[in-house]
Order: structure tokens, then C-alpha cells, then sequence
């Protein structure tokens, strides 16, 4: 035949024709082509040919859908439904391995899954997140900004600008500062004293009520769990609870909320109006709704000097903040933030679930090579008996069916047992969602399964039906790709081992270091005088304010008559992000202003907090007074300077006169770690001021507490009658800056582990299958005269090799992550090589293990046992 | 539906394989259909058709000679069965008898 028709059209009409009827059907089609071809021409014939085609797709033509195959596929399956079974409980050892692999896999990528998930899903459960502001101060140029009500202290009227909806104030007290009292029984709880615009900033949804319930000031809300600690299962609608703090009121429960969902920053129990008492003792933040065309920059232009007219808060400016955002940059400490996020942490954790859930994939398509090996004669017969590779491949599929069900079982039940567990050890509170927790199993079991099958398809497609009768391909050695896998899979374990090592030894270098001051016994005060609020007239101000002058010098005689107390200051404690930014320069020089870190001192912090002083003084009181033109500098700022003789330099700072009033620099401190130790010690300035506002650090002779908090304590209601007493002792808060590193280098410890026992299991696999291709091999040796000895070393040598190169491609890996990771910290470790070479021996040791067992029992075994193999 | 319902479509192949005697295969029976009854008709239809009037038992087939015109494949030949047939006869004085009774001048 001259032309043939469209080929696509042919296949089309042959795959969906009946059997039966494909021949005459298809010579009929050929035969009609065949003429219209000399008639019309062969491109009206290919379009006519095309219409027969897909007009010959009818009912009566098409093969009906269980193929034109007469198999009967329900049977076939019931078969490899048993076959399969039987095969999995034959190779116990392979099959255990990689059900341990999956469930190991899945399990530690689920609990990965469930915390960044929790992180990065934080507060988006409330739909006007976006458009939530926080009213911020910045007291005077030389202050930090910090979260302030401005109707509060400023009286300010946000219905003057249009673009702000709504407006939130907020007062937050810790666990038991206000207590719930139930006949005569007082309950711990969180309070959050808020406006009845509450609702409208936040999603917390209600059991019973409506968000309207917090306009009467007769009624409070509390959460679910809340609710069932203080009635147990009774109904709490509607009974009185008192509360006692700073204020005291009995309110009517008006409505149960849902518990606040572990994605909150905030947590809290009770939620009492604002309105239904005059006064709060806790300072309150404030919170803005503003409109969807909300301009920050324009707003903020507008109301920059609204805060000046307050006498305390001369030089004040106003911005505001998003709210959302605070979670991973934490710039300002706001109340509704119990835990800050971190991003970093976040990338490293998904980047480990990631090569986690690598190494399983790696782990178990390798097992289920070694699987398949060990079947391949089977496989040969069946291709002999005219299996298709479907029905290879269907097998295979329902075989891995089998793990994947079993996976999903036990991971379920692990979880059930490991996640108290994890969440205990890592101090974390994750809501759990059975339903997206189940996507999250399935998703990741499947996403393995479906890989290793279709790499052993590809696999099981390659066999050769003949060769693999003959037993040819059961004496292959193992494929390239699969030592390759495993060592590759052995060098992803080598990086985590030698990163979390690392990582381990810099978060203990940092907990360890000397951190260049007395931390023991300090005790800190915060905010023994507050600032005056506005619900007062101008002269009602300025009382306080003489009152408050007359109450601090009470209170400092008082101090220091006391023997248990050694010392006090009002100096900023040296924590993480107490030292501020000022534009700083060396008079004299052709430098810019540049950004340095200052702080503010009174004498006493030099003595109390042990600081070595290294030329020129301290300040004192019978010289200096406060806010003088005189600094103390560090010796990073001295450098920073290149200051030889501090008689000679002085210091000039662009906001307070600029060159015209300079600072003389009157001593210089050895350095201390004012920041987080991750952070170098930079060039510090240190300022001698004294206001009466600020916290008091106050350090206690050893063993004396006990004495030393009831006498503040006393003293502080005295000055604030009515308000909570709040202390820290500074070496706790400094422990606090550390958790999170403690906490990582805890999940990257566990993780580790877990990456090397699937490692290991899948080395552990590999030698089984070796030493069983080579079961003849070594019986022959034996024959011939081999020793024990020779055989294991002959064993061993081929598993060497990928360890070798696994630890060649693991070890640089590493090198340049921990790098990265520890670009974080500028005091940091040294990338040691006993670190790497300890690895490295770990690593042949396990492996040696995994390998020598079946080394060892192939070498025992009687030769004339293993000839007869078979 | 009964089995002995026989379509217009049905009929009419039916028909041309009576008249096509032993020359009936589906291209034939298109180009019958085209002559004789001024259809022209796809061949998925004839052999859509055919199937069907053979489940119902009026025709049966056999294999013909495969040519090199058709591609090598062989033609599939129809023959026209007794209750093919009966069924054909059936239908044929239905409608006699129906034009019997109908006066002339009825039809305008």
C-alpha cells in the first residue's frame, strides 16, 4: 500500500476496538481509505479516516471495560494478595527492616511537620491579622521604643482619624498575679483585662455566648479547659467568680470560649472587660484596626509629637508596629506574645525533616531492591508463564500495599506514644489535628512507597526472563545505583552526625563562657515607680511625680541600711536588648556618625555586677552627677576608635549637641557580654543617669533571699498599695536566653539518631544480601583452605568502599552547613578535627557491626552446608 | 425492548445483506446503502448495526479473504438468518396490511 493513514488515529481505533471485531472492522477502515485516497486524495481521505474513527467509538464497537482479556482479575489479586504476604513473612529480616525504616521516617517527619507547622501558622487563624497595629513610644531620643497606650498616657482620641476602625487596650497579667476565687477557693490563671473591641481583633471562637457579652461589665469569659478546672462538668454560665489582684470584682461568667489553640502567641484563661473597673495597676498596650487602605508612613507623620503635651514625655515620639509581623522579628515586647517565633530555626528543622524523610526513601527502596533480588527467579518463571508487566507490576504493588498499611498503623500508635514525650523533653504545646495529621503520615509513607516502587519497576522491568531462570541475576551484584544510594544515604548521616555534634558544642561553649560579670544573687525589680497616667490634670501629675520623688528616697535608705542587701543600682541589667542605638563618633576625626550601643549606668552597677576596670574610673557619686558629659567606653569601643590615651579623645553624639557639647571618655571597662552570646562584644558606651522610674538590680548576700524578698516585697506595696510584686533573679533570665539553643541542639541530637539507626538498618540489609549471594562463593573458599579471618576481611572490604565515599561526600556537606548555621554567632567554636575523625570512627564501627554479624555467621557456617545452598 | 424489535436502520441492512448475498461486509453494505437507498452512512454505524442485528441472531458472519487492498486483514461476511428472515416478512406485511387498510383518498 502506497500511503498509510494517520498512524495515532490507527492506534487509537486498535486500542479500543473489541477484539472480536478488530480485523474485519480495521480491513473495512484500510480498504475505505484505499479508495477515497485515489479518489479524493490522501488529505481528504486522512480527515475522513480520522471521522470513521472516532465514529466507530460507539457502543457496539468498543471492548468492554475489563479488557479483552479473559483473565479473571479478581482471582489474579486474591493470589498476590496471598503471595505477597507469604513473601513478606519469608524475608522477615528485610521485610522488619523496612517496615522499621518507613515507620521511623514518617514518624520524625511528623513531628517535625506538626511544630513548623504550629510555627509558621501562628496567629494566621485571626483574618484581620494584617491589618493590627501596635501603638509604640519612644520616650526620648536616647530611649528604646517600647509598646504604650497612647489612650492611656496621652489621652489620645483615635476617632480623629478616620482610618483607624478600632481600637484595642490591653492589660496582661501572669499566672496568679490576679487570682479567681470560688467559694472561698482561689485558682492560678492567665488574665487578660481587655476592651469590649476584643472580638473584633481577634478570631478566639466561643463554646457558648457571643462576643457582645463583653460590653456588660458584669461579665467575664473564660476558656473551655478553664471552665471544667473550676466546675468540673457543671454548667459555668452564669455563676459568679470573684477575682483578686490589683483590683477586686465579682463578675457573672457570661460565655465559654474555645481554648486558645497552641498557633496563638498569646495564651490566656480569663477574659475580663477593662471597662467594669476604673483602674489597672499593669501598664497596658494598645492595639489598632486600622482600614484596608491604611498608609503606616502617613499616619505616623500625623501623630509623631501627639505625646508631648504629657510633662514626662517632653521629647516623646509615636509610630506604630504591625502586629503580625512581632512573632519572627521580635523588635518590640508586646503583652499578647507569650513565645517568640524564630526563622532560622524553622529553615533548619524543615531542611532535616527533608533529609530525613531522604535517607528513609533512600533506606527503603534499597531494602526493596534486596527484596526483589531475592525473588527474581520467581519473576522469570511467571514471564516464562506469560505474565505481562502489569502483572509483575501489580504484584509488586500489592506487596507494597502491605507495608504501606502497616506503616500507617504503627505510625499512629507510635505517635500516640512518642508525642507526649517529644513535647515534654522540647518544652513545646502543639495543638494536635488528627485530620491533617493523617494527610501529613499518608502524604509522607506514600510519597516513599510510590518512589521505591517506581524505582523497582523500573527494576523489575529490566529483567531478563531467562537470565534470571538460569540464576544469573540473583548472582549479580548489586546494582551500581543502589550501592550508590546507600552511600550517599551514608553520607547525609555522616553531615547530620558531624552538624549536630557542632551545633552541641557551641550551644555548651556558649552556656559556658565566661561571661565577664557576677550573675549570682540579683536580684531585678521591674517598674517599682510607674509612669503617671493621664486621667489625671496636669498639677495631679506633677504631685505624683514630688510623691514619687519623696517615696524613692525612702526606698533607697531602706536599701542600703539593710545587711542582707550588698548593693543596688539602676543600671540597665546587661540581658539581650537592654543596650540601645546612638550615632556616636571621635571628635576630631573625618568619620561619620556611626551606631553604637549604649547603655545607662549609676555608680553602683560597677561594684554590683564586678566589672574589671581597666584604666581611668568608675563613676561616682562624690565626682559625677547624673547625665554629665561623661562616658565610660569598653574596650571593643576602644579599638573601635583606636582611643591610645583617654585623657586626650573625646566622644561626640549627634543627637544630644552634636560637637559643640562633646562626652569625655573618664574610664574603660574590660568586656563584658551585655548582649546574647551569640553576638560579639561590641563597642559599648556607658552613661551616668539616674531617674527614679527605672529597674532596680539588687544584689542579695548568699543564702539571705528568704529574708531579703518579703523585706521588697513589703516595701514595694508600701510605694504601690493595691499592685503585684514582681522579681526575677538575673541569672534566671540569662539561662531564658539560652533555651532555644538548648532546645535545638536537643532536636538535632534526636533527629541525629534517628538518621543513623535508618542508615544502619539499610547497611545492615545490604550485608545480609551479600553475604547470602556469596554463601557459595565462601563455602568454596573454605574448601580451598581460607581462615575466618580471611573471609571476614574479604566480606568487609566491599562495604569499606561506600563508607569511604559516603564520609568523602558527607563530611565537606556538613562543613559548609555548620558553617552557615554558625555565621549566627560571633563567639564561636572551632570546627575541631576530633570531631570529624570521631565521626568517622562511629560511623566504620556501626557499619563494621551491621556488616561483621553476617559476615561472621556466613564465615562460621559448615562449607558443606553452604555448597549444597540452593 | 423485545428481541424481535427491529429498527428502520436495521431493516434497511438487513436488506442489503439479503441483496448483497454473499459479497455482505460492512464496507459493501455502506456502499449498498448508498446506492440503493441514497444513505450515506459512516462505517461505524453499519458495523455498529451489524453487531447488533447479530446478537439479536438475524445474521451471521464468517470470516472472507484478507487482501492486500485491506491491509492484509480479512473481511468479515453476513448472512442473512431464517428468523432474520421471518422477522424481515413480519415487518414487511405489518406494513401491507396497515397500507391495505388505509383508504386512497385518505392520503393527499
Amino acid at each position: 500500500m502506497a500511503n498509510q493513514p494517520p498512524k495515532l488515529f490507527l492506534k487509537f481505533f486498535r486500542w479500543y476496538c473489541h477484539p472480536n471485531l478488530l480485523a474485519p472492522v480495521e480491513g473495512d477502515l484500510m480498504e475505505l481509505y484505499g479508495e477515497r485516497e485515489k479518489t479524493l486524495g490522501k488529505r481528504r481521505a486522512d480527515w475522513l479516516f480520522i471521522k470513521d474513527t472516532l465514529l466507530l467509538f460507539r457502543k457496539d464497537i468498543i471492548k468492554s471495560a475489563a479488557g479483552g482479556r479473559k483473565l479473571n482479575y479478581l482471582s489474579m489479586i486474591k493470589s498476590y494478595l496471598k503471595t505477597s504476604l507469604r513473601s513478606i513473612f519469608r524475608n522477615r529480616i528485610v521485610s522488619t527492616a523496612s517496615i522499621l525504616c518507613l515507620v521511623l521516617g514518617t514518624l520524625c517527619f511528623q513531628l517535625i511537620y506538626l511544630w513548623v507547622d504550629n510555627e509558621v501558622k501562628t496567629n494566621t487563624f485571626h483574618h484581620k491579622i494584617d491589618r493590627i497595629y501596635a501603638t509604640v513610644v519612644t520616650s526620648n531620643p536616647m530611649s528604646k521604643p517600647r509598646a504604650m497606650s497612647w489612650s492611656t498616657f496621652f489621652k489620645f482620641d483615635y476617632r480623629e482619624h478616620s482610618e483607624i476602625e478600632s481600637k484595642l487596650t490591653v492589660h496582661a497579667y501572669d499566672d496568679g498575679e490576679i487570682k479567681i476565687r470560688l467559694n472561698a477557693r482561689e485558682y492560678l490563671g492567665k488574665v487578660l483585662v481587655v476592651d469590649s473591641t476584643f472580638f473584633e481583633f481577634f478570631d478566639f471562637p466561643f463554646i457558648d455566648g457571643v462576643p457582645g457579652v463583653l460590653k456588660d461589665p458584669s461579665k467575664i469569659l473564660v476558656t473551655k479547659s478553664y471552665a471544667k478546672r473550676l466546675f468540673g462538668d457543671n454548667l459555668a454560665v452564669g455563676k459568679v467568680i470573684e477575682i483578686n489582684g490589683d483590683n477586686y470584682g465579682r463578675y457573672v461568667i457570661g460565655g465559654i470560649l474555645k481554648d486558645v489553640p497552641s498557633t496563638s502567641s498569646t495564651q490566656f484563661d480569663v477574659l475580663v472587660p477593662r471597662h467594669s473597673q476604673s483602674f489597672w495597676g499593669r501598664s497596658p498596650d494598645e492595639y489598632l484596626l486600622v482600614k484596608e487602605q491604611f498608609n503606616v508612613a502617613a499616619f505616623e507623620d500625623r501623630v509623631r509629637e501627639s505625646g508631648r503635651t504629657h510633662p514626662q514625655f517632653k521629647e516623646s515620639t509615636l509610630s506604630v508596629t504591625p502586629f503580625h509581623e512581632m512573632y519572627f522579628d521580635k523588635t518590640i515586647q508586646l503583652n499578647l506574645y507569650d513565645k517568640y517565633g524564630n526563622r532560622n530555626h524553622v529553615k533548619t528543622l524543615s531542611i532535616i525533616a527533608g533529609l530525613i524523610l531522604l535517607i528513609c526513601g533512600l533506606s527503603f527502596s534499597n531494602l526493596q531492591t534486596i527484596h526483589q533480588l531475592e525473588g527474581s527467579k520467581k519473576i522469570g518463571i511467571k514471564q516464562v508463564n506469560g505474565a505481562t508487566s502489569f502483572d509483575l507490576c501489580l504484584e509488586m504493588i500489592i506487596g507494597r500495599m502491605y507495608f504501606l498499611i502497616a506503616t500507617l498503623l504503627l505510625v499512629f500508635l507510635a505517635l500516640e506514644l512518642v508525642y507526649p514525650f517529644y513535647l515534654d523533653v522540647l518544652d513545646l504545646k502543639i495543638d494536635r489535628n488528627p485530620v491533617l495529621e493523617f494527610k501529613a503520615i499518608a502524604s509522607a509513607s506514600s510519597l516513599i512507597v510510590l518512589l521505591s516502587t517506581i524505582v523497582s519497576a523500573a527494576q523489575l522491568l529490566r529483567i531478563n526472563a531467562i537470565r534470571s531462570i538460569k540464576g544469573l541475576t540473583s548472582n549479580f551484584k548489586i546494582p551500581k545505583a543502589q550501592r550508590f544510594i546507600t552511600a550517599s544515604q551514608f553520607g547525609i548521616t555522616t553531615a547530620l552526625v558531624i552538624t549536630s555534634t557542632f551545633m552541641y558544642l557551641q550551644v555548651e561553649f556558649m552556656t559556658e563562657e565566661n561571661i565577664g560579670f557576677e550573675k549570682e544573687n540579683v536580684l531585678i525589680i521591674n517598674s517599682v515607680f510607674s509612669d503617671v497616667p493621664s486621667n489625671k490634670t496636669d498639677e495631679e501629675k506633677i504631685k505624683e511625680w514630688e510623691n514619687q520623688k519623696s517615696n524613692y528616697k525612702v526606698l533607697v535608705n531602706q536599701l542600703s541600711s539593710n545587711p542582707n542587701i550588698s548593693g543596688f543600682t539602676q543600671g540597665e541589667p546587661p540581658l539581650d536588648g537592654m543596650a540601645y542605638e546612638m550615632p556616636w563618633k571621635k571628635m576630631g576625626s573625618q568619620d561619620e556618625y556611626t551606631s553604637k550601643k549604649i547603655m545607662t549606668v549609676d555608680p553602683d552597677y560597677f561594684r554590683l555586677l564586678d566589672l574589671k576596670l581597666l584604666e581611668g574610673r568608675f563613676f561616682s557619686d562624690s565626682i559625677d552627677k547624673s547625665r554629665q558629659n561623661k562616658v565610660i567606653v569598653n574596650e571593643a569601643a576602644m579599638s573601635f576608635w583606636g582611643i591610645e590615651n583617654i585623657g586626650e579623645a573625646k566622644l561626640a553624639n549627634s543627637y544630644w549637641g552634636g560637637e559643640e557639647e562633646p562626652y569625655t571618655i573618664v574610664g574603660v571597662v574590660e568586656d563584658f557580654h551585655f548582649e546574647h552570646l551569640s553576638k560579639t562584644v561590641e563597642p559599648l558606651i556607658l552613661l551616668y543617669m539616674k531617674d527614679a522610674e527605672r529597674d532596680f538590680m539588687i544584689k542579695i548576700a548568699e543564702g539571705k533571699e528568704k529574708e531579703v524578698l518579703p523585706f521588697i516585697e513589703n516595701i514595694y506595696s508600701e510605694i504601690n498599695p493595691g499592685s503585684i510584686f514582681n522579681y526575677h533573679f538575673l541569672e534566671e533570665r540569662l539561662s531564658t536566653q539560652y533555651v532555644r539553643e538548648r532546645m535545638l541542639s536537643k532536636i538535632y541530637f534526636f533527629f541525629t539518631v534517628i538518621g543513623v539507626l535508618l542508615s544502619v538498618i539499610s547497611l545492615f540489609a545490604f550485608a545480609l544480601y551479600e553475604t547470602k549471594r556469596r554463601t557459595k562463593e565462601i563455602g568454596i573458599r573454605k574448601i580451598s583452605g581460607a581462615s575466618i579471618t580471611n573471609i571476614l576481611k574479604k566480606l568487609g572490604q566491599s562495604f569499606i568502599k561506600p563508607i569511604a565515599l559516603s564520609y568523602l561526600i558527607g563530611a565537606p556537606i556538613a562543613t559548609l552547613f555548620i558553617r552557615w548555621w554558625l555565621d549566627n554567632y560571633s563567639n564561636r567554636i572551632e570546627l575541631t578535627p576530633s570531631v570529624y575523625l570521631i565521626t568517622l570512627v562511629l560511623l566504620v564501627l556501626m557499619a563494621g557491626i551491621a556488616v561483621i554479624w553476617q559476615s561472621w555467621k556466613a564465615a562460621i557456617a559448615n562449607p558443606v552446608d553452604t555448597l549444597r545452598h540452593e | 425492548m423485545s428481541k424481535e424489535h427491529l429498527g428502520e436502520f436495521e431493516e434497511l441492512v438487513l436488506l442489503m445483506i439479503m441483496l448483497l448475498k454473499e459479497e455482505a461486509y460492512g464496507l459493501a453494505i455502506r456502499e449498498a446503502l448508498k446506492t440503493h437507498a441514497n444513505r450515506v452512512v459512516a462505517i461505524g454505524a453499519v458495523h455498529g448495526t451489524v453487531n447488533r442485528l447479530e446478537k439479536k441472531g438475524f445474521i451471521e458472519s464468517h470470516f472472507g479473504e484478507a487482501s492486500d487492498l485491506r491491509g492484509g486483514r480479512r473481511k468479515r461476511l453476513f448472512t442473512i438468518t431464517a428468523e432474520g428472515k421471518t422477522i424481515l416478512e413480519k415487518s414487511r406485511d405489518a406494513k401491507v396490511s396497515l397500507w391495505g387498510k388505509i383508504p386512497e383518498l385518505s392520503i393527499q
